[in-house]
C-alpha cells in the first residue's frame, strides 16, 4: 500500500479496507474509520504535497476517482443534504459473480465493469451534506501554490457564473459532498478549507434535462460538475499565505523586526513618493482584523479611507501596489450600471436562484476573511441609482460601519459578520462609506510601481503582513487605567469654558479608534505588548494626520466655497 | 443517522382489526348530559353523502382512545403509525372503505362523473370481475394530525432516518406552485373490446399503457390500442410548496435549508409565501428520474407528503408558552419591584437612561385600545420619540426594541428602498403583475415600528405618519390601486438635533427639526444629551479598556437581576391580555391633574403645552402600567408614574438649557408649587392636606423625601407648620389676605 496507490485509486484502497461482504453482513456492518486511516497516511507534509491540486488548469488532467487536494471557499452551505445507499448489489461483469458494493465516496461505478442488480436488501441509508465550493476569490496570483500538470484535453464541465463573485477571475466551482456530518458544521459559509478527496466526474450528456414540475430548487447537483467526495479536510489558516513559515523563522530577534518593518515602510513610502504617514497607514489597515464582537460591535476595524486621489489611473496604481503585497485582495468598481443591475451581496430573493434552482446565488462582496477591498469611489458617476443600487450602496456602507453583510433569503434576511479590510479611494472625503480614518495623498503624490522587483522584499512584507494580522495583543491593567483617566481628563476639558455646539465632543468611538490604532501600531512594529512610547507615538502620529486632513480640507474649501466643512474626528 | 432495515413484527389483519375497533367505538369526551358522538363514524356518514371529503384522524384521539381500553390490545398501535405512515393511510382507507355505507343516491343529470361510471359498472360487470382500486371510488383523502405535544423539527435536522415518519418541521413558506392535477388512477377504454383498465399510479412519473390487457383482447390476441379516459381518470388537486428554516433556527454562518412539500386536496391554498408554518407529514425518498438518475446513479430526493398544516403567527396573543415559562412569569408578577427589574433588563448593555427604559418598557406592553358605540377607535398603542446627540446609544436601543418585540421593525427615516415607510406599488419580477408592497408601518402591524433617523423623513411619508400615529392606517392611491391598509403600530422614533449637537441655548423647538403637529402625536418625548461627567466617563473609558484587555464584555454588576429577553417576551404576552379600566374616583383624580395641568404657568411653552392628546397619553401610560401589575384596573399611583414619566420628559428638554441651573432647588420648587395650591379661587389662602400635595409633587417628579425636606426648610424659617398628626399642612398666618410670599 503505497501513498502514490492511495492517490491514483483511493476507492480500492478503500474497498481492500472494508473487505468482501456477503449480504448478510450488512446488518452487523462495522465502518473502520477512513478518513483517520488517510489522515495518518498523509500525516507527512511532502506526502500531502503529492496529492493533486484540483483547479481550473489542473482539473482536464485528473483522472476521476484519484486523490485530489482542493483548496476553496466555501460558497453555499445551504444545499439539501442527500441520502444515498451505504451498499449496492451489483455484477461483475467479467466474472459474471454478484458482489456487495460499499458505495460510500463514490456515486457511480464504471459500467463497463460492473452492472446495478435490485439491491433493495442491502439498501441502508445514510445521509451526506453538499457544499459548493469555489476557488477562493480575489486570491493573488503570487499566493496560490503553483501547480506544474498542465493537459490540452478539454472536459465539459458546467461553470456557473452566477455562484462566483468576481466576475474577472477564473471560475472554478466544485460539489463536495461531507459524510462526516458531525464536524460538517464547522463548514461555515465564506470560510476557506482544504478537503481531501476523491474526484469524480463523468462527462454525460451535459445538456440539462427539462425540469418537470416548475419548483424543482436545488438543481445543483444535476448539472454536470466535478464532485469531491471528502474524506477528511483542514481549515486553512494565515491567509492561505504559503510563504508564512519561512518570514517567521526570521523575525525572531527585536533588532530582525525592526529591520524588516523599516524596510517595508520604507517600499511602501517609496511607492507613494516617500510618504511616510499614508506607508504608516496603510500598514495600520493591512494588519488590522476583527479580533472581537462584543453586542455585534466589531472591536478591531480600521477602515481606512485615502482621499485627493485624482483620477481612476491613480486608484488602481494603488491597487495594483496593494494586490502585490497581500494574498487576498479585490477591486471593486462603482459604475453605475454595475450598482443598479447587480446585487453586490449574496442572496437568494432573485429570478437566477429562484428560477434555475442554484441555490444561493453570489455577489461581489462574498469574499473569504482576511480579504483586503478596495472600493473605488473615483469610478462613481453623478446620476440616479434605482433601488438594487440604493440597497447596494446601504450594504456597502452597513459593511463600513459594522462589518457585517445582510445576505437577503427571501422574505427574511440573515446579517452574517465580515472581517474586510476596508480601503475607499475617493476624490474628497467619502461620505457613502463611512471610515474610520481618512487620510488625504499628497498633492504632488506620484504612484510609482515598483521597478525592480525584488521578489525577497515582497515575500517579507506579505509575510509579516499575514503574521501580525493574527498575531495575540496584550494591554496590561496599569496602561489601561491610564489611558482611560487621559480620556476622562480630556472629556472634562472639553466641555469647560465656552462650549461650540457645532463640534462633536470626545465620546465612546474616538476612545475605541485611539485604542485600535494603538494596537495597530503595535503589530505593525512587530510587538503584541502595547508600551507608553507606543501610545505617544501613537498619538503623534495621529496628531500629524489630523493636520493633514484639516489643511487638506481648509485647502480644498478655499477653492470651492459652496462646500460646507463637517466635524471631522 | 442510519436507517437501520426495521422489522416490525406486525400482522396486516390485527391492524386492520385495531383500525376498526378504533374508528367504529372512538367517541368524543362529553361533558354533561350531551349525547357522546362517535366523530368518526360520522365522518364517515357524512363522506357517504357527499357533504365532506376528508377524513382526519387525529392521533390524540386515538392515544385517549388507547388509554381508555386499559388493554394490552393497542400495544405500538401508535408507534406503528408514526414510523410507518404511508403503509397506515392505506389500512385506514381501507377500513373506512368498509364501514362506509353504500350511497342511495340516485342518478340524475346533476350527478357526478364518477357516480355516473359507477352505477353503469356495477351493473354491468359481475362481481367477480370487479377490478376498479379502491383509490378510484375513494370519495374522501384520509390524514393523520400527529400528537398536540410532538415539537417541530428543524428542517436541517431532517434526517434519513426520519424517511416513512410522520414527522413535524417549522419554517417559512417561500414559494407556492399552482395548483395542478395529480394523476392517482389512470383509466383507458380499448377501442377492440371496450373494456375499461385500470392504471394506478404510485409516482410523480409513469410510462402510459399501449396495449389492451383484458382477458378478451388477450384470448384473442387482439392487440386493441388503449385511450386515455379523463373524465373517468382520478386527479388529486395537487400544489407544491417550498419551505425554508427561519432566521433563529440558521446556526452562525450557514444558509437556510429548504423542504419540498407536496400539499393535497383541500390542503391546496393553506398556505401563501411569506406564511410562518408547522407542517406535518411523512418525509419520503423521491427518486430521480431522467437524466438526474443517471448522472446521480444512487441517490435520492426528499420531499414531506403533508397530513397537517398549521399556521403562525408570531404575535403576542398566540405566543406558546411552556409550563416552566408560566410559572417563570407568575413568580416576577408577584414581585413588588417587577416594573423597575423588567425596565432595567430592557437594553441591559446600555448604561443608565432609567426612565427612557421605563417608558420603553411600558411601550412594549402597550395601552388598551378601546373601540367606542359608534365605531371610533381610541388607540392603545404608545408612541416615544428620543432625541439627542449622535453616539447616545439612541439607535441600540431603537435595534433592541425591534428585535424584542414580536413584530418590530427597524428602519432608517431615509427610507432603505422604493417601498419606503407606507406601501407602494410595485411590478413582481417572477409574474410582472402589478402589486401592493407593503412598507415598513404595514408590516409592523399590531407590532412596534422602530424609526431611526425620523427627521430626515421623506416628505411623503412623514404626511402618511400623522394618519399612522393618530388613526392608525394607511390610505394609498398610486397606479389605481387605492386602498385602505391597517397599521396599528406603536412607532419609536430616534431624532438627531438639527445643528449637530443640541444647542441648549436655543429654543428646543429650534433644535428639533419636526413639526409641533407631528411632535404632539408622541405620548413621551426624552431628550438624550452627551453631557460629560467624570464618573460615568470613566466607567466607560474603563468598560471600553476592559474590552481592548480581555476581548469580551466585562460582566454585568447585577447581571443576576437581569431578565432574560425571552422571559420578558413572555411576561409582556400575559401582560396584554388584560385591559385595565378606570375606575370613577381614578378618573375623577386624572381630570383635576389634568385642569391643573392646563392652567399652569408652563404652558406657555410654546414647544410642549398640556392640551387632550396629554390626557390621552396618561390613561395610555396608565393603563399599560396596570397592565405591567397583571391588573385590570388603574390606580392612583399608575397615574403618578405616569404623570412623571411625562414630567421627566418634559424637564428633559427644559433641564437641557443651561447645565441645570435654572431649575429651581428642589425645596424652592415645592414651596412655590405648595403656594400654588394653597390659593383658593376667591384669593384666599387654605391649608393643604399633606396626602394632596405629595401627590402633586410626585407628579412633577419628585418624591416624599423631598417634599419632607422642603417642609422642614420651610418650617424653620415659621412659612407653615404640619399638624401633628401629619396630615395638614398649616400656613402659620391663615386668613390674612395680604400676605406676602
Amino acid at each position: 500500500m503505497t501513498i502514490e496507490n492511495f492517490i491514483s485509486n483511493p476507492l480500492n484502497e478503500i474497498e481492500k479496507l472494508i473487505g468482501n461482504l456477503s449480504v448478510n453482513d450488512i446488518n452487523s456492518f462495522k465502518e473502520p474509520n477512513i478518513s483517520e486511516i488517510f489522515k495518518n497516511k498523509f500525516s507527512n507534509i511532502n506526502d500531502i504535497k503529492k496529492i493533486p491540486l484540483l483547479n481550473k488548469s489542473t482539473f482536464n488532467s485528473i483522472n476521476s476517482g484519484t486523490l485530489v487536494r482542493y483548496q476553496c471557499m466555501i460558497q453555499d452551505n445551504g444545499i439539501d443534504s442527500e441520502l444515498y445507499s451505504l451498499f449496492h448489489l451489483v455484477k461483475d461483469k467479467k466474472t459474471n459473480e454478484k458482489k456487495v458494493k460499499f458505495f460510500k465516496y463514490q456515486d457511480q461505478i464504471n459500467e463497463n465493469d460492473y452492472e446495478y442488480l435490485e439491491s433493495e436488501k442491502v439498501q441502508t441509508f445514510r445521509d451526506r451534506q453538499l457544499v459548493y465550493c469555489i476557488n477562493i476569490p480575489g486570491h493573488n496570483s503570487w499566493a496560490k501554490e503553483k501547480s506544474t500538470v498542465q493537459s490540452l484535453d478539454n472536459k465539459n464541465y458546467k461553470i456557473i457564473n452566477e455562484k462566483f463573485p468576481i466576475e474577472s477571475e477564473d471560475n472554478f466551482g466544485a460539489i463536495v459532498k461531507i459524510y462526516d456530518l458531525e464536524d460538517a458544521n464547522d463548514l461555515k459559509l465564506n470560510a476557506v478549507f482544504e478537503f481531501i478527496g476523491i474526484l469524480e466526474y463523468s462527462e454525460h450528456n451535459p445538456t440539462i434535462e427539462q425540469s418537470y414540475d416548475d419548483l424543482d430548487m436545488n438543481l445543483l447537483s444535476s448539472y454536470p460538475l466535478p464532485h469531491v467526495h471528502a474524506i477528511y479536510w483542514n481549515k486553512i489558516e494565515n491567509n492561505s499565505n504559503p510563504i508564512i513559515n519561512n518570514i517567521k523563522n526570521q523575525l525572531v530577534n527585536d533588532q530582525d523586526i525592526k529591520n524588516m518593518r523599516n524596510e517595508i515602510v520604507e517600499y511602501i513610502s517609496n511607492r507613494f513618493g516617500g510618504d511616510e504617514l499614508i506607508a504608516e497607514y496603510l500598514l495600520y489597515n493591512l494588519v488590522s482584523r476583527i479580533y472581537s464582537r462584543i453586542d455585534s460591535l466589531p472591536v478591531g476595524k480600521f477602515s481606512l479611507n485615502i482621499c485627493n486621489i485624482k483620477s481612476t489611473e491613480q486608484a488602481t496604481e494603488i491597487y495594483k501596489l496593494i494586490q502585490n503585497i497581500v494574498s487576498k485582495s479585490h477591486y471593486l468598481t462603482l459604475e453605475h450600471k454595475k450598482l443598479n443591475n447587480k446585487r453586490l451581496a449574496p442572496s437568494m430573493n432573485c429570478i437566477e436562484s429562484i428560477e434555475q434552482g442554484i441555490g444561493l446565488v453570489s455577489g461581489e462582496l462574498q469574499l473569504s476573511d482576511g480579504t483586503v477591498l478596495v472600493v473605488d469611489e473615483t469610478t462613481m458617476q453623478e446620476g440616479k441609482i434605482d433601488n438594487t443600487g440604493v440597497v447596494n450602496i446601504s450594504i456597502l456602507s452597513d459593511l463600513f460601519q459594522n462589518q457585517k453583510i445582510t445576505y437577503d433569503f427571501n422574505y427574511h434576511t440573515l446579517d452574517f459578520p465580515a472581517d474586510i479590510n476596508l480601503i475607499v479611494l475617493s476624490e474628497a472625503k467619502s461620505k457613502l462609506f463611512p471610515c474610520d480614518c481618512i487620510i488625504p495623498l499628497q498633492n504632488s503624490a506620484n504612484i510609482n510601481q515598483d521597478t525592480s522587483v525584488n521578489e525577497d522584499l515582497l515575500n517579507k512584507i506579505r509575510g509579516f503582513i499575514d503574521i501580525m494580522k493574527v498575531s495575540d495583543y496584550k494591554i496590561d491593567q496599569e496602561m489601561a487605567n491610564n489611558i482611560s483617566k487621559e480620556f476622562v481628563e480630556k472629556r472634562a476639558e472639553q466641555s469647560k469654558g465656552k462650549q461650540d455646539y457645532s463640534k462633536k465632543i470626545l465620546g465612546q468611538d474616538d476612545l475605541l479608534y485611539q485604542l485600535n490604532l494603538a494596537r495597530l501600531y503595535t503589530l505593525s512594529h512587530g510587538q503584541t505588548q502595547l508600551t507608553d512610547e507606543f501610545w505617544t507615538n501613537t498619538k503623534e502620529f495621529e496628531e500629524k494626520r489630523e493636520k493633514r486632513l484639516n489643511d487638506y480640507l481648509r485647502y480644498k474649501s478655499k477653492n470651492n466655497i459652496n462646500s460646507t466643512q463637517q466635524p471631522l474626528r | 443517522m442510519a436507517t437501520v432495515p426495521y422489522r416490525i413484527n406486525v400482522n396486516l389483519q390485527t391492524e386492520i382489526d385495531r383500525a376498526t375497533q378504533f374508528l367504529e367505538k372512538y367517541s368524543d369526551p362529553v361533558s354533561g348530559s350531551q349525547k357522546p358522538t362517535h366523530k368518526y363514524i360520522d365522518q364517515i356518514n357524512e363522506i357517504a353523502q357527499h357533504q365532506r371529503d376528508c377524513i382526519t384522524i387525529e392521533l390524540d384521539d386515538l392515544q385517549r382512545f388507547i388509554d381508555s381500553t386499559n388493554t394490552n390490545a393497542f400495544n405500538g398501535f401508535l408507534q406503528n403509525i408514526q414510523i410507518n405512515t404511508k403503509r397506515y393511510v392505506d389500512i385506514f382507507s381501507r377500513v373506512v372503505d368498509k364501514l362506509m355505507p353504500s350511497s342511495e343516491m340516485e342518478i340524475n343529470e346533476e350527478s357526478e362523473p364518477i357516480d355516473v361510471l359507477m352505477y353503469h359498472r356495477k351493473r354491468q360487470e359481475d362481481p367477480e370481475h370487479n377490478n376498479v382500486p379502491a383509490k378510484l371510488t375513494r370519495r374522501y383523502s384520509l390524514f393523520f394530525k400527529p400528537l398536540s405535544n410532538v415539537k417541530p423539527m428543524i428542517i436541517r435536522n431532517v434526517k434519513g432516518s426520519n424517511v416513512g415518519h410522520l414527522i413535524t418541521v417549522s419554517g417559512i413558506v417561500t414559494r407556492v406552485s399552482d395548483v395542478k392535477p395529480f394523476l392517482v388512477v389512470n383509466t383507458y377504454s380499448c377501442d377492440r373490446c371496450g373494456c375499461e383498465i385500470f392504471q394506478e399510479i404510485n409516482s410523480r412519473y409513469f410510462t402510459p399503457l399501449v396495449e389492451c390487457t383484458s382477458d378478451y383482447c388477450k384470448t384473442n390476441n387482439f392487440k386493441g390500442s388503449l385511450h386515455q379516459q379523463t373524465r373517468a381518470s382520478k386527479f388529486l388537486k395537487f400544489q407544491e410548496v417550498k419551505i425554508q428554516e427561519m432566521t433563529d433556527q440558521v446556526p452562525m454562518g450557514h444558509i437556510p435549508r429548504t423542504m419540498t412539500v407536496y400539499l393535497f386536496q383541500n390542503q391546496c391554498r393553506t398556505v401563501n409565501p411569506g406564511d410562518s408554518v408547522h407542517i406535518s407529514g411523512i418525509f419520503l425518498p423521491l427518486p430521480h428520474v431522467g437524466f438526474r438518475a443517471i448522472r446521480a446513479g444512487l441517490i435520492t430526493d426528499t420531499y414531506l407528503e403533508a397530513h397537517y398544516v398549521l399556521s403562525l403567527k408570531k404575535q403576542y396573543n398566540e405566543m406558546e408558552t411552556t409550563p416552566e415559562m408560566e410559572e417563570m412569569v407568575n413568580r416576577l408578577g408577584s414581585d413588588p419591584d417587577v416594573y423597575n427589574r423588567l425596565s432595567s433588563s430592557i437594553a441591559p448593555e446600555i448604561y443608565g437612561h432609567e426612565d427612557v427604559k421605563k417608558a420603553l418598557l411600558l411601550l412594549l406592553v402597550g395601552g388598551a385600545s378601546k373601540e367606542t358605540g359608534d365605531g371610533m377607535k381610541i388607540r392603545g398603542d404608545i408612541n416615544i420619540c428620543l432625541m439627542g446627540d449622535p453616539g447616545v446609544a439612541k439607535s441600540q436601543l431603537l435595534k433592541y426594541i425591534s428585535k424584542s418585540a414580536p413584530r418590530g421593525v427597524y428602519t432608517t427615516g431615509r427610507g432603505s428602498s422604493g417601498v419606503g415607510l407606507t406601501a407602494s406599488v410595485m411590478r413582481d419580477p417572477v409574474t410582472d403583475e402589478m402589486v401592493l408592497e407593503g412598507g415598513a408601518l404595514v408590516l409592523a402591524d399590531n407590532g412596534i415600528a422602530c424609526i431611526d433617523e425620523f427627521d430626515k423623513m421623506d416628505e411623503d411619508d412623514r404626511t402618511a405618519i400623522h394618519e399612522v400615529m393618530e388613526q392608525q392606517t394607511i390610505s394609498i392611491s398610486k397606479a389605481g390601486i387605492t386602498t385602505t391598509l391597517n397599521a396599528r403600530t406603536s412607532i419609536l422614533a430616534a431624532a438627531n438635533p438639527a445643528f449637530g449637537r443640541y444647542n441648549p441655548n436655543r429654543k428646543p423647538s429650534d433644535n428639533i427639526n419636526l413639526p409641533a403637529a407631528l411632535l404632539s402625536r408622541f405620548d413621551l418625548l426624552f431628550l438624550i444629551l452627551d453631557t460629560p461627567n467624570i464618573n460615568e466617563d470613566h466607567r466607560l473609558a474603563q468598560h471600553i479598556g476592559y474590552v481592548h484587555i480581555h476581548n469580551s464584555a466585562p460582566k454585568k454588576e447585577n447581571d443576576d437581576m437581569t431578565i432574560d429577553s425571552n422571559v420578558i417576551r413572555h411576561y409582556i404576552a400575559k401582560a396584554r391580555t388584560f385591559y385595565p379600566t378606570i375606575s370613577p374616583s381614578v378618573g375623577e383624580f386624572i381630570t383635576n391633574l389634568y385642569i391643573q395641568k392646563r392652567i399652569e404657568p408652563d404652558n406657555e411653552d410654546d414647544f410642549q403645552y398640556t392640551c387632550a392628546r396629554t390626557l390621552l397619553s396618561v390613561i395610555r401610560l396608565s393603563s399599560a402600567l396596570a397592565r405591567i401589575r397583571f391588573s385590570n384596573e388603574v390606580t392612583n399611583e399608575d397615574v403618578e408614574e405616569a404623570l412623571r414619566l411625562i414630567q421627566i420628559s418634559k424637564e428633559s428638554l427644559r433641564n437641557a438649557k443651561g447645565n441645570n441651573t435654572s431649575r429651581l432647588p428642589s425645596s424652592d420648587a415645592i414651596y412655590s408649587l405648595c403656594r400654588d395650591m394653597a390659593r383658593a379661587p376667591n384669593g384666599s389662602i387654605q391649608n393643604l392636606s399633606f396626602q394632596a400635595v405629595l401627590d402633586r409633587v410626585r407628579s412633577r417628579g419628585w418624591g416624599e423625601r423631598e417634599l419632607r425636606e422642603c417642609i422642614t426648610k420651610y418650617s424653620m424659617i415659621n412659612v407653615w407648620q404640619l399638624s401633628k398628626n401629619g396630615k395638614e399642612i398649616k400656613w402659620v398666618s391663615t386668613g390674612d389676605d395680604d400676605m406676602v410670599f
